[in-house]
């Protein structure tokens, strides 16, 4: 006997990512930023529970899951060892970066074969799926600008204080250089 | 292979279904006191019945098995295509590294 119905752990691991994703990238100013990558993980992580078998149709995610996840993982390592290597996002290092390209380069060689298998009518879902994900952000936009439009400026922030000037100025130094 | 209008139907409204889902989710989960979430939060609902139902009339079965269907179309199509974004993602990486060895000259 199943104690969790694989169906309703298939989507709510879903609603996890996502909400994992949302809360992360509302930024330093939320306390509630913080949940954002343990959430995120709770929804990675609840679909390998052992034991648990999903049903058709959600179980063809799975299987496209498990196939693209060698090349997926390669890009994904490669990506993030050219990124800490470069100086815009960390200290330079060319180790760091010669070993990300591999990583990029064996995400590739992974990613051929899958490629070479892609028919007509799959590339032609996907770009109707892409169509549809575009379409989809479209209210909601939509409905932003409904609501900005509605609303009205509450007041003007106040002036930077000498110390808050000096702070902005040290950063920008710091970053881009010049006096 | 042929292709039906049905699948591509089927694929665009999943698409537009996985939308909403993320963005209603969005909606609830950065809920803070300078949001304004009334219309986007109706917009997207809308926009998940408009794809329930686009899914539900390419297909027999009950709308939310139908659904289900669609939105599992949509992800292994994306999933099918994914490998061409590679090209991207070595395009934008060697920009970041020609971009780092044009400031160390």
């Amino acid at each position: 006997m199943q104690i969790l119905d694989p169906l309703w752990v298939f989507w709510t691991s879903i609603i996890l990512i996502f909400m994992g994703v949302s809360m992360h990238r509302m930024g330093p100013s939320f306390k509630r930023a913080n949940f954002g990558f343990p959430i995120l993980g709770l929804g990675l992580l609840f679909p390998l529970i052992p034991s648990l078998e999903f049903p058709a149709p959600e179980s063809e995610i799975i299987d496209s899951l498990v196939s693209s996840f060698p090349w997926l993982f390669c890009a994904s390592v490669g990506t993030m060892m050219i990124l800490r290597g470069s100086p815009n996002y960390g200290d330079s290092n060319s180790l760091a970066i010669t070993f990300g390209w591999i990583s990029i380069g064996a995400s590739c060689i992974l990613a051929i074969p899958i490629l070479s298998e892609l028919d007509s009518s799959q590339a032609i879902e996907g770009i109707s799926a892409i169509f549809g994900f575009a379409v989809g952000i479209l209210p909601f936009i939509a409905g932003i600008l409904l609501s900005e439009r509605g609303s009205s400026i509450d007041g003007e922030s106040a002036p930077l204080s000498e110390e808050e000037e000096k702070l902005v100025q040290t950063i920008l130094v710091r970053r881009i250089g010049g006096e | 292979m042929e292709i039906e209008f049905s699948d591509i139907a089927s694929s665009f409204s999943g698409g537009i279904a996985i939308s909403s889902l993320f963005f209603i989710t969005h909606i609830f989960s950065t809920l803070n006191r300078y949001y304004r979430p009334f219309y986007p939060l109706i917009a997207c609902i809308s926009a998940f019945i408009l794809a329930t139902l686009i899914s539900s009339s390419t297909s027999d079965d009950p709308a939310s098995v139908s659904i289900r269907e669609s939105s599992v179309d949509a992800v292994t199509g994306l999933f099918a295509l994914l490998p061409l974004s590679l090209v991207a993602l070595a395009y934008y990486l060697s920009r970041v590294i020609l971009s780092m060895r044009k400031s160390q000259t």
